[in-house]
């Protein structure tokens, strides 16, 4: 922190930048925010014109529907398989990739050996590697040994993907560990090992919770590539089950058209009520919009059956469960 | 880099980030690095290497006999790409893309830090408060800013409309429009990427040793004096950081770019990742797209190793 | 309340006709087969409505003892990647897999011929065109589910207001009625918007194959043909930059919406659903969507017409437009049980099925279905939903026309659509567009071993 003197300027000139800052970084959030709220709003609020800017009614109903609880909502999506394979594919990934990744971060930052440069920058490249080129020659050889619709699979892929960042960032916590702890642990008789195992790996367990954060996440919310290796129903990650049913192109590219979405009608009351109910005229129609059906560019897609919602909800719950892990530890791992 | 294992440390990052004294240990180093080295090679080297083999062969997805290798037609398909206008133009896009987000998210998170240092009141709050966005996957970012930027019912255009600066008749078409469509993906990268960078660039503003500062204050440095001749040089390792963990995670802005526009409208913000997978997949075309995304393995390895030299370069200086 | 009172309604008009043609049920089939511990995979297309149909499959499972599981459930166009990633590389492990009629040309190397599967009775109820089109080199790939074909659809208040037609003759010289070509379209739509009677005059889907296919239409409405008969590009002749004038214009003048170019079929209902658009050619699909009167401003307000017919660029050769297609289900030729997955299709095709969700909306492809629907709609309160089924059946029967049927549709699209998007948008002229849209295809094509 930077001492300053104390004087009435400066403390004018504080409460400026506080409010600056604070108004600045609530806007950023502003965003987030109506993304996370999209999760407990009633589909009425989210997609009405003129927007509904402040919540005027919490909702757990899409998760209800979602898990199955809601008799009148068909369940045709695999959601637990989702959830599953997204804490399976996520969590097995960001133990190895952590494992793997601190024995790599500690190798380069505390020994010197040949090609040290060249192999450290191999390994952070392989990460450059843009996901659409990987992909397909990874799906392509994966069919051949089975490993194709398999979270193993899944996990192995981000396991490589993650190890890159891991080691860097692990690099950057063993160089702030004193080399002289090792180098007496080195006196008192430890083996290379052992120095590391006892001494150096215990100092770092806040970056390694940083890393697994990380790491957790980009395996989380990876698209990319599970959308390609998972070809099944029963195989897929939340964020590719759920997302690419509701939030992608599920109802709008359908060759001959047809339904292309859903226009069953599981809330129409509520509609009604808002339209009647604030008093718009009929003459005035063009005002409202529900977007009901709007697959294309709605979150909240195929509001009327909901499980759709459902799943874009699960996503956010997740996510949002994962945000406040992260941002606890972060925020005592930061300086 | 002698060993100056005396050296005080532990003060900050500027002494942090300094080359540390190493020890020679044999094979031992070489058996902890092993692993992760043959993970990446069967993950990422194989197929790389398969697609490589790909390139230069016909092949298309359902004409199984298509993949056979002949040196004649060899280059055919980076020939053919060489010819392409509509390559050029994508790979156009995605280099101003590419220029557009890291610069801005760069500049726009270093003022955010600097503000951010000099909050006294809930600064962790704020800091919590930043790092939400990290937290989204990049398809759902890019999901909800298509429907935040719709044009018939988006919140932005609603947004106009109820301030009275659009009228309903004249919504903004923003994902169409040049350069509006650009803009809005580049808007949406951007506010994806700047939680990270900006945490890191507040990390090392804080870690800044404060001797310097009150040096210069009795000097009569002006803020903007401290900031440009001790602040910014100071933090060059850490910008470099910042910039080297975004151009190894660009990749991500894929997800936003397909799921906002897909390249589309005529192919206004069409960028190489866009045009592989209609190339790959949709037209059947792997050959022609293992070409393409080998151009693509190229420009992202040539940017990450630029920001990493410039990295290490960083770390000697000081 | 109301809504209450109508579903009794409905109820009690469903339970007569059943009573009345209680002999006479539809029937199931394919379940005369005992497939005891078979379990049949199926990758299928998803989405709300199209997922009723399959409830019925537990029916199949209790009459033949199999198992099916549903391996996948995506939109088309997914599902169309899907199948062309997992034919390349053997990894179809499904019995029965969603085709269209648009798409089927790209599989039939990876598809089972099934006309040794079916006898000539119960392929005898499928429309022939339809067959038709599943047909290529005389094998038989696909077997219907449904159909789907665009009538006109058109603002019912703007054509009974007796001052707007008045208005119109004024300003045109003609009567204002129901439009029956493009050029009648282009009028009134340009009269309703300039003289502030509807926001917007048309829409149309402004990517993807779904612009490509909408081009298609007007231009074959025209006269014209996408590919002379030796399949070198013919899009580009005066009849095609005519429709992509047209188009150009509409979108610089503001009569279609202005985020076109971003527009899938969702996006185009909904303006009309909105009450904002005048006129539209629209799938038969969105029918009740738009009568949803909780969901639509539109419901109730609107009528629907055979396609229009093209511009006069085309001389005597203009046509009604047609483009249509038809969802189907095929087997892999890869297929573990290819026996079963045909049962299971035998099942999903089967009259009762059928009819069950032609009870949705979606347009038959069976003419005992049909009957059954149109017979059905004999005594609905709105008359409307009669005339749909009549007018969909004789644009099923006459105008039933498939996009070329050829392996290189959809990457023909890929190079089609942004060309055509940049005329509309201005970015090129029309003749320029098409002109470079045509080299680009004569190369895929060349490529592909046509000439």
């Amino acid at each position: 922190m930077i001492t300053r003197s104390v004087g009435p300027n400066r403390r004018r000139n504080d409460i400026i930048w506080n409010a600056v800052a604070w108004v600045i970084l609530i806007m950023l959030a502003l965003p987030a925010f109506w993304i996370i709220m999209t999760a407990f709003r009633p589909n009425v609020e989210i997609n009405t014109f003129p927007p509904v800017w402040i919540p005027r009614r919490l909702t757990l109903e899409a998760y209800a529907n979602m898990f199955g609880l809601n008799p009148e909502v068909q369940q045709r999506v695999a959601v637990e398989a989702y959830l599953r394979n997204s804490l399976l594919a996520s969590g097995i990934s960001t133990v190895i990739a952590v494992s793997l990744g601190t024995l790599a971060g500690y190798a380069f930052a505390r020994f010197r050996f040949r090609f040290h440069t060249t192999l450290f920058l191999g390994i952070m490249l392989s990460r450059a590697v843009p996901g659409v080129a990987l992909s397909l020659p990874l799906f392509l050889l994966f069919n051949r040994v089975g490993l194709v619709n398999n979270v193993l699979g899944l996990a192995f892929v981000y396991v490589a993907v993650n190890i890159p960042f891991t080691a860097w960032l692990m690099d950057g916590f063993f160089r702030q560990i004193p080399t002289e702890l090792t180098e007496s642990a080195y006196i008192d008789g430890c083996g290379h090992w052992s120095a590391f195992w006892r001494i150096e790996l215990p100092l770092s367990l806040p970056g390694l919770a940083t890393a697994a954060i990380f790491a957790f996440l980009a395996a989380w919310n990876e698209f990319q590539i599970v959308s390609v290796l998972a070809r099944n129903n029963a195989a897929k990650t939340a964020v590719h089950g759920g997302l690419a049913r509701n939030g992608g192109d599920e109802c709008d590219h359908d060759g001959a058209g047809g339904y292309l979405c859903d226009s069953g009608s599981a809330q129409p009351s509520q509609r009604i009520d808002l339209r009647r109910g604030e008093g718009l005229s009929h003459s005035a129609q063009s005002q409202w919009k529900t977007s009901s059906m709007l697959c294309h560019h709605s979150p909240s897609a195929r509001s009327s059956t909901g499980f759709c919602i459902g799943m874009q909800r699960s996503h956010h719950f997740c996510v949002v469960s994962s945000a406040a892990i992260a941002a606890i530890s972060a925020s005592k791992s930061s300086p | 880099m002698a060993a100056n294992s005396n050296s005080p440390r532990g003060k900050g990052a500027a002494t942090r980030l300094v080359e540390v004294s190493r020890i020679e240990a044999g094979f031992f180093p070489f058996a902890l690095i092993l692993p992760a080295v043959i993970l990446i090679l069967l993950v990422v080297g194989f197929p790389l290497l398969y697609s490589l083999y790909v390139s230069f062969t016909p092949y298309e997805l359902l004409k199984p006999n298509s993949l056979n290798f002949t040196t004649a037609r060899a280059l055919r398909n980076y020939q053919k790409l060489l010819n392409d206008e509509v390559f050029w133009r994508s790979l156009l896009n995605t280099i101003v893309f590419l220029a557009v987000t890291v610069n801005l998210s760069y500049l726009l998170s270093l003022a955010l830090s600097q503000l951010l240092s000099r909050v006294t009141v809930g600064q962790s709050v704020l800091r919590t408060l930043l790092m939400v966005p990290m937290m989204f996957a990049p398809i759902l970012v890019g999901m909800q800013f298509r429907w935040f930027f719709n044009a018939n019912l988006g919140l932005v255009n609603n947004f106009l409309i109820s301030v009275g600066l659009i009228q309903e008749q004249g919504q903004i078409a923003w994902l169409v429009d040049v350069p509006l469509g650009m803009i809005t993906i580049i808007i949406a990268s951007i506010w994806m990427n700047i939680p990270v960078m900006t945490i890191i660039l507040l990390a090392g503003t804080l870690s800044l040793p404060s001797e310097t500062f009150e040096a210069a204050e009795v000097d009569g440095a002006s803020g903007w004096q401290k900031f440009r001749f001790i602040t910014f040089p100071l933090l060059a390792p850490f910008s470099y950081i910042a910039l080297t963990i975004m151009s190894l995670d660009i990749a991500r802005a894929f997800d936003i770019v397909r799921i906002m526009t897909d390249g589309g409208p005529a192919r206004r913000t069409e960028m190489l990742w866009t045009y592989i997978t209609r190339l790959a997949i949709e037209d059947t075309k792997f050959g022609l797209g293992s070409a393409m995304s080998w151009i693509t393995v190229f420009l992202s390895v040539a940017f990450t190793l630029y920001f990493f030299r410039q990295l290490v370069k960083a770390r000697i200086v000081r | 309340m109301l809504r209450k009172l109508f579903l009794m309604l409905l109820m009690l008009a469903l339970v007569s006709a059943f009573a009345v043609s209680a002999q006479d049920e539809a029937q199931y089939a394919g379940l005369d087969m005992d497939l005891s511990g078979i379990n049949i995979k199926m990758a299928n297309i998803g989405g709300g409505q199209y997922e009723v149909m399959y409830d019925a499959i537990s029916v199949f499972e209790e009459a033949t003892g199999a198992t099916v599981e549903i391996v996948a459930l995506l939109d088309g166009f997914s599902m169309d990647q899907k199948l062309k990633v997992d034919f390349a590389t053997g990894a179809a492990d499904y019995d029965v897999a969603w085709d269209h009629t648009s798409f089927v040309a790209q599989y039939t190397p990876f598809l089972l011929p099934l006309q040794d599967y079916f006898s000539e009775d119960e392929l005898a109820p499928f429309s022939p065109a339809i067959l038709d089109a599943a047909t290529i080199d005389g094998n038989l790939y696909l077997i219907p589910r449904h159909a789907d074909i665009s009538p006109i659809h058109y603002r019912k208040d703007l054509y009974e207001d007796e001052a707007i037609a008045a208005a119109y003759m004024d300003a045109t010289g003609e009567e204002l009625t129901v439009p029956t070509n493009l050029e009648q379209i282009d009028r009134q739509a340009r009269f309703f918007v300039e003289n502030g009677h509807s926001t917007l005059g048309y829409t149309l889907a402004g990517k993807e194959e779904a612009l490509t296919g909408r081009f298609y239409e007007m231009h074959f409405a025209s006269g014209g043909s996408l590919f002379d008969e030796n399949y070198e590009p013919a899009f580009n002749d005066e009849i095609g930059v005519a429709v992509a004038e047209l188009l150009a214009s509409w979108y610089a003048d503001g009569i279609i919406p202005s985020d076109t170019t971003s527009l899938l079929w969702d996006g185009v209902a909904q303006y009309f659903c909105n009450n904002d658009v005048a006129i539209k050619l629209e799938w038969y699909g969105w029918y009740a969507y738009f009568q949803d009167a909780d969901s639509c401003a539109v419901a109730g307000n609107f009528g629907l017409a055979r396609g229009f017919t093209g511009l006069s660029v085309g001389g005597d050769a203009v046509r009604p437009s047609g483009w249509a297609g038809a969802h189907a289900f095929s087997v892999p030729a890869t297929a573990p049980n290819p026996q079963a997955g045909v049962q299971l299709i035998k099942f999903l095709s089967s009259e009762r099925v059928a009819y069950e969700e032609a009870l949705l909306g979606f347009l038959p492809t069976r003419s005992d279905v049909w009957d059954r629907v149109i017979a059905d709609a004999s005594d609905a309160e709105n008359p409307l939903d009669r005339e749909r089924l009549e007018l969909a059946r004789i644009q099923v029967g006459e105008d039933f026309k498939t996009p070329p049927l050829i392996a290189e549709w959809i990457p023909f699209s890929n190079i089609f659509y942004p060309h055509l998007q940049a005329v509309i948008l201005g970015d090129a002229s029309a003749q320029e567009g098409l002109d470079a849209a045509a080299e680009e295809t004569r190369e895929m094509m060349a490529d592909a071993g046509y000439y």
